[in-house]
């Protein structure tokens, strides 16, 4: 299966409004940062080409949600076939990090991915660029969320000063990889039209 | 109220001055009187020098009536005396009340004069009341204008966000479409691909199991 080329990677990106998941994407994407603070209405659909995981060249998909709760109607059209959620939060701003949990509980809902358990997140904890005095989030504590809800790998980012960005996006595409990967496999289990060429391909041998 | 006090003032002031007048008119009947009696007298006694002689009787007569007279004129000066003592304390108690109603006067034009300028004040105040609410009315239908054009605006900011969550749900759509299609175009390739490859397997198999075919 691994030697199939892939040629796209579908990411979603979730989190409340104003952490920077448009500031993160824009800045793997196109190496810009903006401090101007525009919501995104509704979603933005970025596409980073030519992106080398391990011996596999993939393109990444990226779907960046609106945090503001009157931009998100757009339902399960957004999550259908993702292949990795992330999941960003502010360092300085609590609720946005207590807010992860229902942005989980959202995706899992929405997407209803086949295996629920192993599906890839990766949290991100962003705006590190702030002064320590107004971090609010501890690493520790990202940890031992990201721990107790099945080792989810866990980046310290600035969007703004690109400090672990594309260390962040590198494992988000291999985990969406292996999760397309996995999709991929069992979608040949039962793909009809498979048996059928094979029926096809017996016949012609007769 | 300034006209009812000054009635009042001159009401009383007339009230005491008939007192006093009447006090006076009783001294001055009771002097008439005693000046005719004395007239009456000096009278009779030229009358009885002249006359046929005197009347011891009369005389004595009217030597009491002298004596009472006296004793009329001692009691009339003391009676003077006090009502002269309560004339002066009249007449200071009046200059008292003369004092102060042009005290009160002063006062009155005093209260006047405030009350015209608190009349004046009260025209300005009442002007710029005016003005007031002619610029709230003037802010209120700028107000009603400006809401206007608010719910106008949010209106048409909800149709447009609603627009562009349409759109970006049809694009949403399209791409997931396009990445479905992709894929299949990907995996259809590559069953081609091992199909293929299969075929060419079996071609080989099938030339290296039977090469008498080949050479003929």
């Amino acid at each position: 299966m691994s030697s199939r080329k892939k040629t796209m990677l579908k990411v979603i990106i979730l989190g409340d409004s104003g952490v920077g998941k448009t500031s993160l994407m824009q800045q793997y994407v196109s190496k810009k940062f903006s401090n101007q603070y525009k919501a995104t209405i509704g979603a933005d659909f970025l596409t980073k080409q030519d992106v080398r995981v391990d011996d596999r060249t993939v393109t990444m998909q990226l779907w960046d949600t609106a945090g503001q709760e009157r931009f998100q109607s757009l339902g399960v059209a957004f999550y259908r076939g993702a292949d990795c959620c992330v999941l960003v939060y502010d360092v300085n701003n609590a609720k946005s990090f207590e807010a992860l949990d229902s942005w989980r509980d959202e995706f899992l809902i929405q997407a209803s991915p086949r295996d629920p358990e192993s599906f890839p997140f990766v949290v991100l904890g962003n705006k590190i660029d702030v002064e320590e005095s107004k971090r609010v989030i501890s690493q520790k504590r990202a940890l031992a969320f990201c721990q107790a809800k099945g080792n989810i790998p866990y980046f310290e980012t600035s969007a703004k000063e690109a400090i672990n960005v594309d260390q962040a996006f590198e494992v988000i595409a291999r985990n969406a990889l292996i999760q397309e990967e996995s999709e991929e496999y069992s979608s040949d289990f039962s793909d009809p039209i498979n048996i059928h060429l094979d029926n096809e391909r017996g016949g012609c041998e007769c | 109220m300034a006209a009812d006090w000054r009635s009042t003032m001159v009401k009383s002031i007339e009230m005491e001055r008939d007192v006093r007048e009447m006090k006076n008119y009783y001294i001055i009947d009771a002097y008439t009187k005693l000046a005719e009696r004395a007239v009456a007298a000096e009278t009779n006694s030229v009358r009885s020098t002249t006359g046929a002689g005197t009347n011891s009787r009369e005389l004595a007569r009217i030597r009491v009536e002298l004596e009472s007279l006296y004793n009329n004129q001692t009691t009339s000066k003391s009676t003077i005396q006090n009502l002269e003592a309560e004339a002066e304390k009249l007449k200071l108690y009046n200059a008292r009340i003369d004092a102060e109603f042009e005290k009160l006067q002063l006062d009155k034009k005093k209260l006047e004069s405030q009350l015209n300028t608190r009349d004046e004040e009260y025209r300005e105040r009442n002007k710029s009341i005016q003005i007031l609410q002619d610029e709230i009315l003037t802010y209120q239908i700028q107000l009603n204008v400006a809401e206007d054009k608010v719910n106008k605006l949010e209106k048409e900011n909800r149709e447009l966000v609603n627009r562009w969550m349409e759109r970006v749900s049809r694009e949403a759509e399209k791409l997931n479409d396009a990445n479905a299609f992709l894929e299949s175009i990907d995996r259809n390739r590559q069953r081609n691909r091992e199909a293929n490859r299969e075929e060419s397997q079996r071609e080989v198999t099938a030339s290296a199991a039977s090469p008498a075919d080949h050479k003929k």
